[in-house]
């Protein structure tokens, strides 16, 4: 398949006559149909489409709206957390990215190595180019390459993949490959999602790297390496958790909490009300392996990681969701089909 | 469901999902067929027509594909769309049953009216 033609952005710049919320439940499915009726080689919507779409689009403004039945529970989610999950990655990588460079540049004897910025970029063009395929419709290829990172840090985790950050890593690509196969993709997360939303996801991601700048920084502090030069107030403070790893294990807690705080703010105020809880359920899994083995290398030997910190609860919030999603689909398809609940 | 009756579209669109579970193209295509040819659903007036009915429980999401990566959402008829259709079914046969005993009537009446004298 090939990009969005001529006829389609025709189609669906008419389909602005509809009311958001239907488009955002039929769009797809209406352009797929439109364009399924079309002639071979036809570049302009005929005038009997073009005016039953507008009488379409003003009978359906002029109704009450009423969705309830078609309520695409987990699939709106799933579809914003195929593209979110690699963006909010892509971020972190980029600033982790940028922070080393800029470092190891300023450092005359370190200078920046031509094989780890071939490694980092080659990792960021790996996470960006799935959704990027996907939303030029490329959906095999996008598939095939939303695996590659999963199946690598399988194979690389020798053992256990849950364990860790890389652990962390694997369940968030894994999430992204899995969420673009059971749902329509970042095709349909681009039309729920509004500009404030992204705004939020990309904060997100930036934020998400604050804990380990945090750790690096430290690390740095003995001797500060580039132009970096703390207020006295700043380097004690930065000076004593230095002295103490336990206390920069919280300090990396505490950032993240405060991270998922605002995360949890943001998502729910910019999403519809369920996706965004939902998706913080999603995002919850990766997150917590993540944090914990951050927090215990920030620690260093002192507070050794746990597996029984680990594993317990990850799998249990990775259950807790894959429960939601399972009962969340089954009263859907309860209501729809006899429009009384499930029990 | 209101008593009014059903416009000819809805009516053939809950006829063609009394088949089964159909696509929007593929209810596209099953009316024209019904109705032979007569009646040609454009995309506008189909979803326009099933998201009302949605609305009013008579007819309900069956499943979701992805299809050469476009969306595609089979419709099903509801127990209570079903219901509506053949209540639907009952009045028509009920006029139509009134309308040819008339029909019976008339040409009886112009055969005996019309005849030798």
């Amino acid at each position: 398949m090939n990009g969005e033609g001529p006829l389609e952005r025709r189609y669906r710049r008419l389909l602005a006559w509809y009311p958001a919320e239907h488009r955002r439940v039929h769009a797809e499915e209406m352009v797929g149909v439109l364009l399924a009726s079309a002639r071979n080689g036809q570049r302009r919507p005929s005038l009997a489409d073009t005016l039953d779409l507008i009488k379409g689009g003003i009978q359906t403004r002029l109704r009450p709206a009423r969705y309830d039945g078609l309520d695409d529970g987990w699939r709106d989610t799933l579809a914003i957390a195929s593209i979110a999950t690699p963006a909010m990655i892509a971020m972190l990588y980029a600033v982790i990215f940028a922070w080393t460079a800029y470092h190891r540049v300023s450092d005359p004897a370190a200078g920046l190595p031509v094989a780890m910025t071939a490694v980092l970029v080659g990792w960021l063009l790996l996470i960006v180019l799935p959704p990027v395929l996907a939303l030029r419709r490329f959906r095999r290829a996008a598939m095939l390459l939303y695996f590659v990172p999963v199946l690598f840090l399988a194979y690389a985790g020798a053992g256990p993949v849950v364990s860790g950050e890389q652990g962390g890593f694997f369940l968030a690509f894994l999430i992204s490959a899995v969420a673009f196969v059971l749902s329509p993709g970042p095709r349909r997360a681009v039309q729920i999602v509004s500009a404030r939303a992204w705004v939020v996801v990309c904060a997100i991601g930036l934020s998400l790297s604050v804990p380990e700048i945090i750790l690096r920084w430290l690390a740095h502090l003995p001797a500060p390496i580039g132009p970096y030069r703390p207020s006295p107030l700043v380097a004690v403070l930065a000076w004593h958790l230095r002295l103490d790893p336990q206390h920069s294990a919280w300090v990396v807690v505490l950032t993240t909490a405060l991270v998922a705080a605002g995360a949890a703010l943001g998502l729910s105020r910019t999403l519809p009300s369920p996706v965004g809880k939902r998706l913080l359920v999603l995002l919850a899994v990766p997150a917590y392996p993540s944090v914990m083995s951050l927090a215990a290398s920030g620690a260093g030997p002192g507070w050794l990681l746990s597996a029984a910190v680990v594993y317990p609860p990850t799998v249990l919030l990775a259950c807790l969701a894959i429960a939601l999603v399972w009962q969340s689909r089954r009263r859907e398809h309860a209501q729809r089909n006899t429009g009384q609940p499930a029990d | 469901m209101s008593k009014q009756a059903l416009q000819e579209p809805t009516f053939l669109i809950l006829t063609s999902l009394a088949a089964g579970p159909q696509h929007g193209y593929g209810i596209m295509t099953d009316v024209a067929r019904i109705s032979d040819g007569r009646v040609k659903l454009r995309a506008g007036t189909l979803y326009a027509a099933l998201d009302r009915l949605s609305g009013e429980g008579a007819v309900g999401l069956d499943r979701e594909e992805i299809v050469d990566g476009r969306l595609r959402r089979y419709y099903r008829l509801t127990p209570a769309g079903t219901q509506v259709l053949a209540g639907e079914v009952a009045r028509m046969r009920a006029n139509a049953a009134v309308a040819s005993r008339r029909l019976q009537k008339l040409a009886a009446g112009t055969a005996f009216a019309g005849g030798p004298a």
